[in-house]
């Protein structure tokens, strides 16, 4: 059942497209967790400091589910303890074929992206009726 | 060579990290206890950020005394998913509780906490007498 969700992380990707070197700084790896069930699989990103509007989720051409977060959380100069570092965030997860790729939703609530990507409906069981 | 000048910002981020784990705040429990925070000391407060995506504003208790800074709270497992079978889990769920030593006097009724994107700010006003001070050199 895991295979299916193959994960393809990145750590730092400040050079791979043009995107990214606009956002400008190191892009980290969130934490995740990924849950599936017979119609759906849920990915659980940590994003903390990232606002609505910030994060862009895309399906690439070789199919990975591709998501970014940019931190609106500013960094002073005085730090005396630093247990995090502030910046932006990238994963990304590569999706086989049972996903409709079109049908993907999202909701950011406190920091935390919880991206939706249901299974198509020919893939998804089906409950057959026994008549008496 | 060509060296980026984010090397060496890098390097001095590196630095200063290294200092911090020498000053006194470093007397936070642990650095991987959840939840990660950073302490910045400003010339009129201490400022302390953590990292608390996911949770609720409410679900979060934050208490001062005796100079420690202490956040306590439970993460709780995501009821959207209920039912449905984890196959990665990189975040963990319970009770957690983080101290933070602060070694500087501050007005501790004048302490505000503010929760923002999943990370909570904790402003501690510092006392008049641990405000730096500038000293005026009189001429003869």
């Amino acid at each position: 059942m895991t295979t299916d969700l193959e994960k393809r992380e990145q750590q730092e990707v400040g050079t791979t497209t043009a995107e990214q070197i606009q956002n400008s700084g190191p892009a980290y790896s969130p934490d995740v967790d990924i849950y599936i069930s017979d119609d759906a699989a849920v990915f659980a990103v940590e994003m903390p400091g990232v606002g609505k509007g910030a994060v862009t989720i895309q399906v690439d051409e070789t199919d990975s589910l591709v998501i970014r977060g940019r931190t609106s959380h500013t960094e002073a100069d005085n730090a005396v303890l630093r247990q995090f570092n502030i910046g932006n965030y990238y994963r990304a997860f590569q999706l086989s074929d049972e996903y409709d790729k079109e049908k993907i939703t999202a909701k950011l609530e406190n920091g935390l992206l919880q991206v939706t990507v249901p299974k198509r409906e020919e893939v998804k069981p089906k409950r057959i009726e026994i008549k008496a | 060579m060509y060296w980026n000048v984010d090397v060496w910002r890098e390097m001095d981020r590196m630095r200063k990290e290294m200092d911090g784990l020498f000053s006194n705040y470093g007397r936070a429990t642990g650095a991987t206890t959840y939840p990660l925070v950073n302490v910045y000391d400003g010339k009129e407060n201490i400022v302390v950020t953590a990292e608390l995506p996911g949770m609720s504003r409410d679900k979060v208790h934050i208490t001062f005394a005796d100079g420690t800074l202490t956040l306590t709270g439970k993460r709780e497992p995501l009821a959207s998913v209920k039912g449905m079978t984890a196959v990665r889990q990189e975040r963990s769920t319970g009770e957690f509780e983080k101290t933070v030593r602060i070694p500087t006097k501050v007005e501790q009724e004048k302490i505000s906490a503010l929760f923002e994107n999943g990370i909570m700010t904790i402003t501690l006003p510092k006392s008049e007498e641990a405000k730096p001070k500038t000293i005026t050199i009189e001429a003869k």
